[in-house]
């Protein structure tokens, strides 16, 4: 019996050329809060009951609870910080004020539930973080406190929000 | 006498001399690399969740195959050494685009991944090679993924 193999091709390396790809991940930090993208989201509160009746739920313009996502890539280990900015009040434009200490939020996930301060530097989240990826993922509810009384009318305000590590 | 042996030796060495003068011209020109480091950056503050690789600048390469002698050529990547590269970047989240007769594809550790192939027809074939990577990084730097490209030619 004769067996027959097919011949195999040899085949032969005839140039090298070396190179390199270079991966550069530079330390950043991403902070979302509401609605992605430039927009801001409102939260409203429609207060009928009188000061002491309970505190007031509010609605937003985008998600609620508010989402608060948080992204990073850490250069080194230290302390992540959520900071709130909440020291203007909120104005009716006729020379009223109400406090952001009048309002509340309950927290969810990575997010403690607390009261506004009023100061520029509040802490609202804390928390040591690892070098490298870091993820935050929460949400708030706001609540109107109602506990003053303050004069009729439509105020608004706004806080602003820093996160900020290593 | 020692004239006519010095002679007779330098025309028995022309042949080798010259076959060594055409493979020294074919090797230079069988394939050709314009450029040697290709940098990825991530497109950070697009949003959260998404890659964290962007495109780059490209690797254009150039194979003459009036210089190669065979069948069918077959071009390769490797990492360099098949070290098997550096374990904060691995290899296969990187990938490639590129035309025909070249090939896309994805880096693998510690192995060859084909490129491209073709027929040795007297062609020059040509394409820029764009990279990509795609994948959770796990720290901030800048990793250096040593590779290669390796011309095969097939009998």
């Amino acid at each position: 019996m004769l067996i027959v193999w097919p011949a195999l091709a040899p085949a032969q390396d005839v140039a090298i050329r070396p190179f390199n790809v270079v991966v550069k991940v530079h330390p950043y930090l991403y902070l979302e809060i509401g609605t992605p993208g430039a927009i801001v989201d409102q939260i409203s509160f429609r207060v009928a009951g009188l000061p002491g009746t309970g505190p007031v739920r509010g609605e937003s313009t985008g998600k609620y609870p508010v989402p608060v996502v948080g992204d990073g890539m850490l250069a080194a280990a230290g302390t992540v910080n959520l900071i709130a900015d909440g020291s203007q009040p909120l104005t009716d434009g006729m020379g009223h004020q109400i406090p952001f200490s009048q309002i509340s939020w309950q927290g969810s996930g990575d997010v403690p539930s607390g009261q506004y301060s009023g100061s520029p530097q509040q802490i609202i989240l804390q928390r040591s973080a690892h070098k490298g990826r870091m993820k935050l993922n929460g949400a708030m509810a706001f609540f109107y406190n109602n506990t003053q009384f303050f004069p009729a009318g439509i105020y608004s305000g706004r806080v602003i929000y820093t996160l900020s590590a290593p | 006498m020692r004239t006519s042996r010095r002679r007779r030796l330098g025309l028995l060495l022309l042949p080798f001399l010259v076959l060594a003068l055409g493979f020294s011209k074919e090797s230079a020109l069988q394939l050709s690399v314009d450029t040697i480091e290709v940098n990825l950056q991530p497109e950070v503050a697009s949003r959260v969740g998404a890659p964290w690789m962007a495109s780059s600048n490209y690797v254009s390469v150039r194979i003459d195959t009036r210089s190669l002698r065979g069948r069918a050529w077959r071009l390769w990547i490797a990492p360099r050494g098949l070290s098997g590269g550096n374990p904060t970047v691995p290899p296969q989240v990187i990938r490639w685009e590129v035309r025909t007769p070249f090939v896309n594809g994805t880096l693998l550790p510690q192995q060859r991944v084909l490129a491209g192939q073709g027929a040795v027809d007297g062609q020059v074939v040509q394409d820029n090679f764009i990279f990509f990577a795609r994948g959770e990084a796990t720290g901030a730097g800048i990793f250096t993924l040593p590779l290669e490209f390796i011309l095969e030619v097939v009998q």
